[in-house]
């Protein structure tokens, strides 16, 4: 442990030393004291969330690199896998990322987290493949992916399972996006569309919608972020979704107030076909990435926890 | 169901409301004030973006081993135009020997710069979405764009390495089409 520990410090150190080339490891986690069933755990929440990444770029951002290898911190892999890669190159009107790829430019995902509701945010593009995007021209980003894998096949259905992304940004308005993850062969096609309002200071509205036709699936989610009065954050996101026929959603909502810059006091609830919860919480951030919350809730039964969060970027 | 039509109809009223009343909050022009005025943006300013880079994407990133690799230099437009006009912007930041100590940039660039410093899943983490929503909604979108009638501010950081070399020279022009040209200069010392 202790020499995976020096090596990640080197590493990080390497960003430290170049001008161009970035490093960065993030740990996060939480350790939970008290749970809801007065239990004590330790989460690291590994994969997705512990990585590790290189970055780099020249000086004129014209071409790049990018690393990320997940769950670093599992001790039965150790550094898990590479989660994602790319090389890109930027020209005057495009940019071509070529890799195992975890591009989120045509994704839109609700203001304050993609895990509050049942359907919180669009796909991305994912896999390895060639991702060619033209740079934005009067707001409009055009963007093709051919997905072509490590398993040889023919160009045709590389073809026919093809991502074609759109992004178009109003000035002072809000952001469009439509991603169609396109797949003939199988058929599995999915359209993700998104709308982002940010014409008001203050606030963040976002509507997406996902239908995955061939699956008779069909998802639509809408969320509010809003910070116009003093010292308070509130939050309002719903969604509802359709799987063949079956009907699920979900309703949260969140008013976060911040009593001083290191205190801050929470109250929210949810409802859901599944069920209902109402909590009140009070946090107190450490700073660095350390924070605490003693949270009290009813979800049915009323229950506690006290929770030690850590997120740290190296 | 019906519940649910009802409750997805409560929220589009809720976000037309919304809507409306920011369309509506645009200050119209104002001819006692001058067309443009250009500044370096102060605390004030930027403040109700965020009191850190978490939601701020005007306040340079810093890491817990390596600090703050860059030093930002805030410029703040503020327009009152009569008409509906074109922007141009020059915007250089130069040593007195002439070599570029810190670059402009707009909105996407503004967007890649804090993309190439993020390593979290970035569109999940809801501070770093507050973040990009306040490029969008503050940051030029480009060196030559239209802008509304009306009053209005604008952003635009220039970025270099921390420290920006001293001393060194902002210089911003500011063409509003057809209307007039306006100078900024601000010796970094």
């Amino acid at each position: 442990m202790k020499k995976l520990i020096v090596l990640l410090l080197a590493l990080a150190m390497v960003g430290a030393v170049s001008a161009q080339v970035t490093t960065s490891i993030g740990l996060y986690g939480e350790v939970t004291f008290i749970n809801q069933a007065g239990n004590a755990v330790f989460t690291d929440y590994g994969a997705g969330w512990d990585t590790l990444t290189f970055k780099g770029s020249d000086k004129d951002s014209k071409y790049g690199f990018s690393a990320t290898y997940n769950n670093v911190l599992d001790t039965a892999t150790v550094f898990g896998g590479v989660r994602d890669w790319n090389v890109w190159a930027k020209g005057k009107f495009t940019k071509v990322f070529l890799g195992k790829l975890r591009n989120a430019d045509f994704r839109m995902t609700l203001p304050y987290w993609a895990g509050a509701t049942v359907f919180g945010g669009t796909d991305r593009i994912t896999g390895y493949g060639v991702l060619v995007e033209t740079l934005p021209m009067n707001g409009l980003t055009f963007g093709v992916n051919l997905p072509i894998g490590t398993t040889a096949d023919t160009l045709v259905n590389v073809l026919q399972k093809s991502d074609v992304g759109l992004k178009y940004d109003v000035k002072g308005f809000g952001t469009l996006i439509a991603l169609a993850n396109l797949d003939l062969v199988t058929p599995s096609n999915v359209v993700n569309v998104g709308f982002k309002y940010t014409g008001m200071k203050n606030l963040t509205a976002v509507v997406i919608g996902q239908a995955k036709f061939d699956a008779n699936t069909y998802k639509a989610g809408l969320g509010f972020a809003y910070s116009g009065i003093d010292k308070l954050a509130a939050n309002l996101e719903a969604a509802v979704t359709s799987t063949a026929g079956t009907l699920a959603y979900s309703v949260w909502a969140q008013g976060k107030y911040s009593v001083t810059d290191q205190v801050s006091a929470t109250v929210g609830g949810s409802y859901a076909d599944t069920g209902y919860d109402a909590y009140a919480a009070v946090g107190y951030d450490y700073g660095n990435g350390l924070s605490s919350e003693a949270k009290v809730g009813f979800d049915g039964a009323v229950y506690g926890a006290l929770t030690l969060y850590y997120g740290v970027s190296f | 169901m019906k519940t649910i039509a009802n409750a997805i109809g409560w929220i589009i009223i809720i976000c037309a409301l919304f809507i409306i009343s920011g369309c509506a909050s645009i200050k119209p022009f104002d001819s006692s004030l001058p067309l443009l005025t250009i500044s370096k943006a102060e605390k004030e300013d930027l403040r109700g973006f965020g009191n850190t880079f978490d939601t701020n994407p005007y306040i340079e990133p810093s890491s817990l081993i390596r600090g703050k690799l860059n030093e930002f230099f805030v410029i703040k437009l503020e327009f009152n135009l009569p008409q509906n006009s074109r922007i141009h912007i020059i915007a250089e930041g130069n040593t007195n020997e002439g070599v570029i100590s810190a670059k402009a940039y707009d909105m996407y660039a503004l967007e890649d710069f804090w993309n190439s410093v993020t390593y979290r899943e970035s569109e999940n983490d809801a501070k770093f979405q507050l973040r990009i929503s306040n490029i969008k909604r503050s940051c030029i979108p480009s060196f030559s764009f239209e802008q509304n009638a009306g009053q209005s501010v604008l952003f635009f950081p220039f970025i270099g390495k921390n420290p920006i070399p001293r001393p060194s020279k902002i210089y911003v022009q500011v063409v509003v089409e057809n209307l007039q040209s306006y100078n900024f200069e601000y010796l970094l010392n």
